[in-house]
């Protein structure tokens, strides 16, 4: 008897452990990113997504918790069961089922909303710091009217950029 | 009483590895789905090339680290010169490792003073950056420091019109350099590369 317990201890740990493997292989996806319109300026063409595989030497972004922040956007709720006219023994299974697929895509969901955002925002600081001493450089090499007038410009659309990157992510690491 | 629990184990085994194998394969029949599934890319193949390439090149970046605290600047130069000179698999990302590790290796020879030289790795790196990306930005960003570096030596020297050349194409360079930074900002943040 005792044998036949340890049996069946050791078969729920198995498929427990399979299931969280065959679970786990897929849990860190990301969504696929916007796809930019044709109104990019001039000068470059739309960017690219970064890729999740490079080497990079630029430092990680801890996401932030901020009100309307990306990196904190929830999950959509599961959608509730739609009515059925079936009896309740065939039901409470079948409800109990679509409950854990549901919990279970719903998990899914938020990780990759996570990464996704988390992903986006350390992009976004990593940018806005180039873009910051990019153009730091530009306003300290002014040397005639014009110059000024793109010194302006650029520390403007810095201050813009530098905003919509709060909003989105709070602040970025020094 | 063994035997039956080995012969658990081994079905239970089998039935994580075909439950995993279909877990991988409806991941990556997602479209443009990558992440999370290990080792895949998008063109749906398992690319151990790519991921051979990307572990090299973090081991080069790491040694190019480790020559550089020691004061060993020759030496991390010479670590990322073999980084550069990998034969790599074409895929996105091993473009960005490139971009990256021309852009470093440009910014090490800014500091002695190698101007040429660190142009020739800045136009290397464009090569792999076609793309406005970050690493599009920050090569353009180096390639700024440099003419703003070689300008400052040109005026040091007497050669006011050629210094005079050198700063306004270091200004062209930032600007379009913070151009680039400002689009992948706005691609990041999801309102696809619209413009104020």
């Amino acid at each position: 008897m005792r044998s036949a317990m340890e049996g069946l201890v050791i078969d729920s740990r198995c498929v427990v452990c399979g299931l969280v493997l065959a679970l786990s292989m897929c849990g860190g996806g990301r969504p696929e990113p916007p796809v930019a319109p044709a109104n990019a300026p001039a000068t470059e063409a739309a960017p690219a997504p970064a890729s999740p595989g490079s080497t990079r030497r630029a430092p990680a972004m801890a996401p932030l918790e901020v009100p309307g922040s990306k990196a904190v956007a929830p999950a959509p709720a599961p959608a509730a069961a739609p009515p059925s006219e079936v009896s309740e023994a065939d039901t409470v299974p079948n409800s109990r089922e679509a409950q854990r697929t549901a919990a279970r895509d719903e998990l899914i969901r938020a990780e990759r909303s996570l990464d996704a955002s988390a992903s986006d925002c350390a992009g976004a600081c990593r940018a806005l710091s180039s873009m910051a001493r990019a153009i730091a450089h530009l306003c300290a090499l002014v040397d005639s009217p014009d110059d000024q007038r793109r010194c302006d410009g650029a520390t403007q659309r810095l201050a813009a950029a530098r905003e919509r990157v709060r909003q989105s992510c709070g602040a970025c690491p020094p | 009483m063994n035997r039956w629990r080995w012969m658990l184990v081994r079905w239970c085994v089998l039935l994580a590895a075909t439950t995993a194998l279909l877990e991988l394969a409806a991941c990556r029949a997602e479209k443009g789905t990558v992440s999370g599934c290990p080792s895949a890319t998008a063109g749906g193949a398992v690319d151990e090339s790519v991921m051979a390439f990307l572990s090299a090149a973090r081991s080069l970046h790491h040694e190019a680290d480790v020559k550089d605290r020691s004061g060993d600047r020759a030496g991390a130069v010479a670590s990322l010169e073999r980084l550069v000179a990998m034969p790599g698999p074409r895929a996105t990302e091993v473009d960005e490792v490139l971009a990256d590790a021309y852009g470093r290796l440009a910014e090490m020879r800014l500091e002695t003073k190698d101007w040429a030289g660190a142009d020739r790795d800045v136009q290397a790196g464009l090569e792999h950056a076609r793309e406005p990306t970050y690493f599009r930005g920050h090569l353009l960003e180096v390639s700024g420091l440099i003419e703003e570096a070689r300008a400052a030596a040109l005026a040091d020297g007497g050669d006011r019109d050629e210094a005079t050349r050198a700063r306004a194409h270091a200004v062209d360079l930032f600007e379009r350099a913070a151009g680039v930074q400002e689009q992948v900002i706005e691609r990041a943040l999801g309102d696809g590369g619209a413009r104020d």
